[in-house]
Order: C-alpha cells, then sequence, then structure tokens
C-alpha cells in the first residue's frame, strides 16, 4: 500500500515540476528572442534623437527636475549603441555633455572645457544613474535565461501576462550586473525591470509605459524608477520629440565634445 | 519521511509564483505619477536663447581670522559671465568673457583687485572638409583628466582668474584661453590636434597690460612662444590614449594620458610628462630675483640648477558606490616641486630672514600661479554625495602634503533653491606645524559662501 501511494505521489508531484518546466520553455521562444526583440521596441533600430526629461518625486512632491537630448547611434559592427546627452536643463548645467562610446562614458563641461570619465553607475539625477540615460542593447551585452512566466500587474495596474528572463552582465562595464526582466507575452513589450547591483542588492526598480507608435513600433514614452532602498523615492522618464537623425561618427569622440553645437 | 518531502517539494511549486520572490512595487509609486491621461504624451519644448548664450551671476562671501593678530579677514567677490557661441555660414563665433568686482579687507596690489573685465575666449572657429577644423583668437586649450593635478594642461601656468577658492580644480577651470592657431582633425576613433601659440610683446598698453581693468593679460596667456600636437584614440574596451608633444620656449617635453573602466564602479586615469629643463624652483628664483620679487639671498639657500629631465604626473581612481557617493583619490607627483630638505630650507630661511619673509613667501604663490604642486609628492582625495536628501549635495575635499604632513580639509554643501539658482558653503581647515604648507597659511580655517545664479 505504501509503495502504491508512494508511486501515486511521485507522479503527481512529478507532474507538477514538468508542467512547470514545459511552461517556462513557452514553446520555442528563447530567452535571446525575447530580449532582442523587446529591445526592438525599447530603441528604434537605427540612429535617433530625442529629448527625455526626467522628474524626482519624494513622497509624492517634486524635488527636482531636468530635461537632457539625446542622441543616439548604433555601432555597424556589433550593434551597440554610442549616445550623446546634451542637458538642457537646469539652467546650471545647459549644455554639459555626456559621452558614451561603447563602454567609456564621458562628462564634458563648456565653462571649463574639461571632460572628464565617469562612471555609468554615478548618479544623474534621482534615481536615474547616468547608464539609464543612454540606450543601451539588452541582447548585446547580457547573457539571458528564462526563469518563468508570471502575470504582474503593469503601471497602467493592469494584470498582463509576461515572460520572466534574467540577464546577467557578459562584460564589466555595463551599468547593472544583473537584471530581472518581464516582457509581455502578446507583443515583447518591457513591461517591468529588477536592477541589481555586484553585491546582489536592489537598486530600482523600472516600469515601462505610455506606449505609443513612435518610428515605425509602438514604444514606451514613460520609465517610472523606484529606488531600490527607499520607496518613496520614484523617478519619471519621460521620453518625446523621437526623430531620425544623421550622426556622423566623430560626433562620439571625447576630443570633439567641445565643439558640439545644441541639435 | 519520503513522502512527506515528495508533498513538500510538490507544495512549493503550487504554492509560490513560478519564480520565488517576485513582488509587486507598483503600490510605492503615488496616484499622483498616474494623473495624467495614458493617452497624453508630454512634449518637452526646449528650445531657447541659452543654445546660443548662457550667463551667471557669481556672488561669493570670504571669511578668516588671523591666526596671530586674531583680526577678521573679510573678502566679497562678484562676477559676471556670458558665454556665446553665435553660429556662422562655415563655423562659429566663440566668446566667453567675465566681468569680476571685489571688495577684500586683504591688501590690494592694483586696480584689478577691484574690478576687472576678462575675456577668457573670443576665436572664429571654422570647418574644413567633414570633420576638419581651424580656430584663431583667443583659446581655452585644455587637456588632461585627473581632477587635481593636470601634468598634461600645458596652457594652465598662470591663467587662472579665481582667487577666492581653495580648490584647485575650480580654481584651474576659471581662467584665459592663450592666443593662437588650433587645427584639429577628428576621424573614427581618433582625434589629431596642433595649436601655435606665439609670444606677445608684455609691453605695457592697455590690450596686452596686465595692470588695467580691460587688459587682456597677453603677458601672462602668451608668455612665450608654444607649440602643442596631440593625439588621441578611444578603444571599444574602454580605455583612452593620449600622447603630446609640447614645445614651450624651444623646450621639448612629451606626455601621456590613459584612462581605462575597470568595472561598473571604479575607472583608472593616468597623465604624465618629462621634458628636459630648468626646475620651476630655478625659474622662479631666476626671475624673482631678477625683478625684486625676491630677495637675492634666496639664491644662495638653494643649489644652482641645471638642466635635467624632470617628470610631472598624476594617477588617480575613482570609485561611484550605489549610495550615490563618489569618491576621487589621486596621487601627484611633481618632480620639479621642492624636495623635504628643500622645504626645510626654504621654511629656515623665512624663520631667519623675518624682514624678507613676506617676499620669501611669494614663492609658494609663484608655484600656485604656475599651478604645479610646490612639493613633490600629494594625496588628493574627492568625495560627493548626490542628492542623499532634499536638493542638497555633500563634498569633502583633502589635500595632503607627503613631505610636511599638512594638509587641507574642505566641506561643502550646495543647495539647489531652484533651477537657476544654486547655494553653496565651504569650510575649509588647514592643519600642520608652522613650517608647512598649509601650516603656514595665516588662518587655520576659511569659510566661503556662494550663491550662483544661472540664466
Amino acid at each position: 500500500m505504501l509503495g502504491k501511494s508512494y508511486m501515486k505521489r511521485l507522479v503527481q508531484s512529478g507532474f507538477i515540476v514538468c508542467l512547470f518546466a514545459l511552461k517556462a520553455a513557452n514553446a520555442g521562444v528563447t530567452a535571446e528572442e525575447i530580449v532582442s526583440r523587446s529591445d526592438a521596441i525599447r530603441n528604434p533600430s537605427g540612429s535617433f534623437a530625442m529629448e527625455t526629461k526626467i522628474t524626482q518625486y519624494e513622497n509624492g512632491s517634486i524635488s527636482d527636475e531636468m530635461v537632457v537630448k539625446i542622441l543616439s547611434k548604433p555601432e555597424e559592427n556589433s550593434g551597440s549603441y554610442r549616445t550623446l546627452v546634451e542637458i538642457l536643463k537646469p539652467a546650471k548645467d545647459h549644455g554639459k555633455l555626456i559621452l558614451r562610446n561603447v563602454s567609456d562614458l564621458w562628462f564634458y563641461d563648456p565653462s571649463s572645457k574639461a571632460s572628464v570619465r565617469i562612471s555609468p553607475q554615478q548618479r544623474l539625477l534621482g534615481q536615474v544613474s547616468n547608464g539609464d540615460v543612454m540606450s543601451s542593447n539588452f541582447a548585446l551585452d547580457y547573457a539571458s535565461v528564462i526563469l518563468g512566466e508570471e502575470v504582474i500587474r503593469d503601471a497602467t495596474k493592469t494584470k498582463i501576462d509576461c515572460y520572466v528572463v534574467e540577464l546577467s552582465a557578459t562584460s564589466s562595464q555595463v551599468t547593472y550586473p544583473k537584471i530581472e526582466y518581464w516582457v509581455a507575452k502578446s507583443d515583447f513589450r518591457p513591461v517591468k525591470g529588477r536592477f541589481y547591483a555586484a553585491s546582489g542588492g536592489l537598486l530600482k526598480v523600472a516600469y515601462y509605459t505610455k506606449f505609443k507608435q513612435i518610428l515605425d513600433a509602438k514604444r514606451p514614452t514613460e520609465v517610472l524608477i523606484i529606488d531600490g532602498i527607499d520607496v518613496k523615492k520614484v523617478t519619471k522618464m519621460s521620453f518625446s520629440s523621437y526623430k531620425v537623425a544623421s550622426i556622423p561618427e566623430y560626433w562620439f569622440q571625447r576630443s570633439w565634445l567641445e565643439r558640439y553645437e545644441s541639435q | 519521511m519520503k513522502t512527506l518531502t515528495l508533498y513538500a517539494i510538490g507544495a512549493v511549486f503550487l504554492v509560490l509564483p513560478p519564480v520565488a520572490g517576485f513582488g509587486d512595487e507598483l503600490d510605492s509609486i503615488p496616484d499622483n505619477l498616474f494623473t495624467l491621461d495614458d493617452t497624453e504624451v508630454e512634449v518637452i519644448q526646449t528650445k531657447s536663447y541659452n543654445d546660443y548664450w548662457n550667463f551667471s551671476l557669481r556672488v561669493q562671501s570670504q571669511f578668516q581670522k588671523e591666526r596671530n593678530s586674531g583680526e577678521d579677514n573679510v573678502n566679497h567677490y562678484l562676477s559676471l559671465s556670458s558665454a556665446g557661441k553665435i553660429p556662422l555660414p562655415s563655423g562659429r563665433f566663440v566668446i566667453d568673457t567675465s566681468l569680476r568686482a571685489s571688495y577684500r579687507d586683504e591688501e590690494e596690489n592694483s586696480a584689478r583687485d577691484h574690478v576687472a573685465l576678462d575675456i577668457k575666449e573670443l576665436y572664429l572657429s571654422n570647418t574644413i572638409g567633414e570633420s576638419g577644423f581651424l580656430d584663431v583668437g583667443r583659446i581655452n586649450i585644455r587637456s588632461g583628466f585627473a581632477y587635481g593635478f593636470n601634468p598634461t594642461d600645458y596652457f594652465r601656468p598662470n591663467v587662472a582668474i579665481d582667487d577666492a577658492d581653495q580648490d584647485v580644480r575650480r580654481r584651474r577651470n576659471n581662467r584665459l584661453g592663450t592666443v593662437g592657431i588650433r587645427v584639429e582633425k577628428a576621424l573614427e576613433s581618433e582625434h589629431y590636434s596642433a595649436v601655435y601659440s606665439p609670444a606677445i610683446s608684455t609691453k605695457e598698453n592697455r590690450f596686452s597690460s596686465n595692470g588695467s581693468i580691460t587688459g587682456l593679460h597677453l603677458g601672462q596667456s602668451n608668455p612665450v612662444d608654444r607649440l602643442l600636437l596631440s593625439y588621441s584614440k578611444s578603444s571599444d574596451e574602454g580605455r583612452d590614449l593620449q600622447l603630446y608633444y609640447m614645445l614651450d620656449d624651444g623646450v621639448g617635453s612629451l606626455g601621456i594620458g590613459r584612462s581605462a573602466v575597470v568595472n561598473q564602479k571604479i575607472l583608472a586615469y593616468f597623465e604624465a610628462t618629462v621634458g628636459r629643463r630648468f626646475s620651476v624652483l630655478s625659474n622662479i628664483l631666476k626671475t624673482g630675483i631678477r625683478d625684486g620679487v625676491l630677495p637675492e639671498s634666496v639664491g644662495a639657500t638653494f643649489s644652482a640648477a641645471e638642466k635635467q629631465l624632470y617628470y610631472q604626473a598624476a594617477i588617480g581612481f575613482s570609485y561611484s558606490s550605489e549610495s550615490s557617493v563618489t569618491t576621487n583619490l589621486e596621487y601627484h607627483y611633481a618632480g620639479d616641486g621642492m624636495s623635504k630638505n628643500e622645504l626645510t630650507k626654504w621654511y629656515k630661511l623665512i624663520e631667519a630672514s623675518p624682514a624678507d619673509a613676506g617676499r620669501l613667501w611669494a614663492i609658494r604663490s609663484q608655484y600656485t600661479a604656475l599651478d604645479v604642486p610646490i612639493n613633490r609628492e600629494a594625496l588628493w582625495l574627492r568625495s560627493i554625495w548626490d542628492s542623499p536628501f532634499g536638493g542638497y549635495d555633500f563634498g569633502l575635499m583633502v589635500n595632503y602634503i607627503v613631505s610636511d604632513q599638512s594638509y587641507l580639509g574642505r566641506f561643502s554643501v550646495a543647495y539647489d533653491y531652484s533651477d537657476e539658482v544654486e547655494l553653496e558653503l565651504q569650510f575649509s581647515r588647514f592643519y600642520g606645524k608652522e613650517a608647512s604648507f598649509f601650516g603656514s597659511l595665516p588662518s587655520d580655517y576659511g569659510v566661503l559662501l556662494q550663491l550662483g545664479w544661472f540664466f
């Protein structure tokens, strides 16, 4: 009797495990495909320009604001984005530039003509790091594994069926060593990300929202970022004025920054 | 027992979500962030005159208490800066000026100490072909990427115009450009540059003199013929290389700068220059004694200098923590700074010649003006804690002189009153024996209150 019961329960438990495994494998969709299709929604495929407003909230009240112009261009061979960020507001920082050329990150101050190297994790404003305003290609910079599927609430508090993917950095030069990433099963749009430090600590949680038809795809025009430690600190990034841009290669050189003209 | 284990395994899969630990942080977001209609996209209107022209007004009040006399020393500074770029059909016209006024308790040397109009930059820039450039006029030529000391910043001597700040980096940032011609070519990952800056007569007239309020200070920015050739290359691996050849009044020197990303938080950088020349000290003594700024007795104190190879270097690391603290630690080496033995001789000479003490201390201000550390070795630390709460930023700077163990510690708090207005309070404390670089300053501490309005 004991043996029969044992076998029955073994089959029942095994069935549950197999069901979960099948669900995670999701009928042939690979983690790489999920991430690259989601990348294509987060960023236009060619060179583009846009403006980003970063608003920092503390306990629901605005505590700081910044507006930047972003110029991005994918590298022909690797597809990695080179990005030039021009600070438009606040007035005291107007004209300052941040340049990312693959893994180089530079800060240029036109008043002193000095350019200094900065790290991706250095804070720009609120919960936004320098690396966050740079266009990034998760499929290139991270190895991905499907962790499973989950129904979560998106930023509009609507339930949505998602793939859950774990991204592990393949280079030490990316902003975050590990990301947990929720991607909508229906159309591969990014829904949520949890961004971790090398220590394993949660740095921030991001929700992608307000999807609009921009440059041939429905893309997020807003990201809400919650501080990993103090959840009362929330930063909103709003994207607008997307346009296709022709950007010469030499614009992504540190020595050229002095000659940048506001676009 | 086995049955229990199997049930437990089954229960784990049934009860827990597919991936353990997934929560929902959405409720942390205040409702007012969702008030915008979900179909509405904020349109950011950002084009303004600031794209071409920027103004700033800075008011500084500096307070120090004299150690010996106990007297309070209060200085006030006001500066209005205006910087613009006027687009032209094939280039642009660049202008950067600063109108300064001061009221000081300290002894003043000239009318310039009260009011001065500085033309920091004024040049015409032309584009040649797709990525070539020709600039003519007064240009701020800036190189090097260390924070506390830039050996490869070859045009830095005698051009700083901000004397209220103890932070060498901030002093260096506010300066006069050199008059000359610059040719540059930018390629995909390489950059070539040549600068020629001629010697301009220091003959006293209203345009070139150092004394008049509107003087262009050409004697300071263009003291000798100079030629700088530089090459830079960036790599996909996050490394950056700069190479320099500088010909300064016929004396050549080579320079190198390298920087690299270690990981998400740590950066490393290095810059150095080497040249066969007379030391900074021997040049200061030669011109100082000739012009009567230094007493002749000082010449006998230091051994006669000969031309030799002198090195200057800065090596540093930057660390950004998860809690938004960014710290830079640098080691500075100036081969032609004074050795411990020379510093001791200098201090003893000052002690033994009270009548000449004031003039002998001038050696220190000469080193400061040349932007070369007076000592051979120094450690420099700067830490910025960005907005831990509200709109406040906190800063700490320490400059430690290895040879005499004296140091400057500076704590600062900056507050963003609005997008346009920033307030900053700095408290500096000088530590060291009486005969040491920071210990010999007339005050033990200094306080600086600064208001900046940017428009």
